[in-house]
């Protein structure tokens, strides 16, 4: 090789090798770059959660939110795992963050329709789930939510119609 | 054989203690050792080639068809840890594994227990597995996403592909002859006896042409696309075109007409398929259906008693009769149906609209409001 050209190697062979050994790190260790470390953490813990494995992925989302405390779909997810574990105080604090972040998340919304409905509050968790309604694209489990609600107060005739809402959503392949 | 036998005889005295708890089932006399003719799956049928299956073992690492398939058969076991019948279904196979692990059949059991399996059924489905003492790999579906592929109608059900990953042979549920007969097909084919494989094969049913095949499933495709939706109709018309024996593309054509009210049109080609395979359950109980939406309510009823006798595997046979026979004001009838309907397959909604509906028509919002629920139930579960 001649010597004109290590000069200019040099840099080009440093450079590759940071990109080469920040791609090998795991995303955690991604100081730099938090958001992304969270979106992965994220992943892994939407995973676990489907799994079935909802203390671990408990603990995953809660890294992703220490990670990026500014990401308002981990504290959606975070929400709706603490859902799964009737912890319905920590669920809509977590909901009640996301919408801060987010005033228009659909999933912040009906999370704390669905806590406001198990609480008892049927006329908040009503208002809060046709807000929900209005932006959701994927809606089913907030037509479900509002049929419950009308099934708690006896309408049993509205819920029906709810419900049918909800069942046509998922025929039309939505979820 | 000898192992496999002794499972059927060990199934054969349980069989008979359930046949009289199933009350209006007696009607159908000996539908419970008949063989299934067809429907084992939603819209597959042997000849086809089956999706490739995304699963992963206990340590997490993701198992496709061709990590798992063996030499000459691979046989998928979908059960779950809820049903009886999938224990028998498991302990014959863990016979034929033992005797043909070696001859190029690998068996690969599927736990279809949920959408979400939590640590506890997944534990229920280890407990299963360590009981049975089964040897062969076991996966839980995820999602039930290989379930759904594969268009699942009962469980349990054994789908057999051969190298290529074409359907060789179906089985929905696990019934005494047509499991007996199942077996036979294996050891045939793992012990080299083509001829005899052959004729067990031919005798299961029916091959389609695969250029019929790829143009029904070209038609099933563009009718999940919202602007390619109304080509469908073009490529069920070719796919009957290229292989006019074959049934299943007037089936699809036939719904494509009925979601459009072209009741005409959906008769039309229900008879069709019936012409060409008279002992189709999926077409005799569309047709039934479309009878008692024009108020012919006994001959509809008819026809899917008929199916039922045929095929007793077949979940929307027994919700439709629920449904006549509630329309009938036979509620308690209807309802035993509907559980039957749910016993078959829990992660069939559609059991759960047909009952809300029937309440709805009968003015009982408050039971029709339940089932409506519990449908939504199922899909969010």
């Amino acid at each position: 090789m001649k010597p004109v050209l290590k000069p200019v190697l040099k840099p080009v062979l440093a450079l590759f090798l940071s990109f080469a050994l920040q791609a090998l790190l795991p995303a955690p260790l991604r100081a730099d770059n938090p958001g992304e470390a969270a979106m992965e953490l994220e992943k892994e813990a939407v995973g676990l959660a489907h799994e079935g494995k909802l203390d671990e992925a408990i603990a995953k989302i809660t890294e992703a939110v220490k990670w990026d405390p500014g990401y308002a779909s981990a504290h959606v997810n975070l929400g709706y795992f603490l859902i799964k574990k009737e912890a319905w105080d920590e669920a809509r604090k977590e909901f009640e963050e996301a919408l801060k972040l987010n005033p228009t998340s659909h999933g912040a919304k009906t999370g704390k329709g669905i806590v406001l409905s198990r609480k008892g509050d049927l006329k908040g968790a009503e208002e809060i789930l046709r807000d929900a309604l209005a932006l959701n694209p994927d809606p089913v489990r907030t037509h479900y939510e509002l049929g419950m609600i009308y099934e708690k107060q006896g309408d049993a005739g509205k819920a029906v119609e709810e419900y049918k809402k909800g069942i046509a959503k998922v025929t039309q392949g939505r979820k | 054989m000898k192992g496999f036998r002794k499972t059927i005889k060990r199934i054969v005295p349980r069989a008979l203690k359930v046949i009289p708890l199933l009350g209006v089932i007696m009607v159908f006399g000996s539908s419970l050792f008949t063989v299934p003719t067809a429907a084992t799956l939603q819209s597959l049928q042997a000849g086809m080639e089956a999706p490739d299956v995304a699963l992963k073992d206990t340590q997490g690492a993701p198992k496709s068809f061709t990590d798992l398939k063996g030499e000459k058969l691979t046989v998928l076991v979908f059960w779950s840890s809820w049903t009886r019948k999938s224990e028998d279904a498991l302990t014959a196979m863990q016979d034929l594994h033992e005797k043909y692990k070696d001859q190029g059949i690998k068996i690969i059991g599927i736990a279809v227990d949920g959408q979400v399996v939590s640590q506890e059924t997944q534990a229920e489905i280890a407990g299963v597995i360590e009981k049975l003492k089964i040897t062969f790999p076991n996966f839980v579906d995820h999602g039930l996403k290989a379930f759904h592929d594969y268009g699942v109608i009962a469980i349990p059900s054994t789908v057999i592909l051969g190298p290529d990953r074409v359907i060789e042979y179906e089985l929905s549920g696990f019934p005494l002859i047509g499991s007996q007969e199942m077996a036979d097909f294996i050891s045939a084919t793992a012990e080299g006896k083509e001829t005899a494989a052959a004729a067990v094969e031919e005798k299961a049913g029916y091959k389609p042409d695969k250029q019929a095949v790829r143009m029904l499933n070209m038609g099933k495709n563009t009718l999940k696309s919202k602007r390619m939706a109304d080509t469908a109709e073009m490529w069920f018309k070719k796919s009957i075109e290229a292989d006019p024996k074959f049934a299943a593309p007037h089936i699809s054509l036939a719904r494509f007409y009925s979601e459009r009210d072209n009741l005409q049109g959906a008769r039309e080609h229900l008879e069709a398929a019936l012409s060409k395979e008279s002992g189709n359950v999926i077409a005799m109980c569309d047709l039934a259906m479309l009878l008692v939406k024009e108020g012919k309510l006994a001959e509809g009823k008819g026809m899917i008693e008929k199916a039922i006798k045929l095929e007793e595997s077949y979940t929307p046979c027994y919700y439709y009769l629920g449904y006549v026979l509630g329309k009938e004001e036979r509620l308690d009838e209807a309802v035993q149906m509907f559980d039957k309907a749910l016993e078959i397959n829990p992660l069939d909604y559609n059991t759960h609209i047909y009952k809300a509906r029937l309440y709805e028509e009968s003015k009982m919002d408050k039971e029709s409001a339940e089932s409506y629920r519990k449908a939504l139930e199922v899909v969010l579960r």
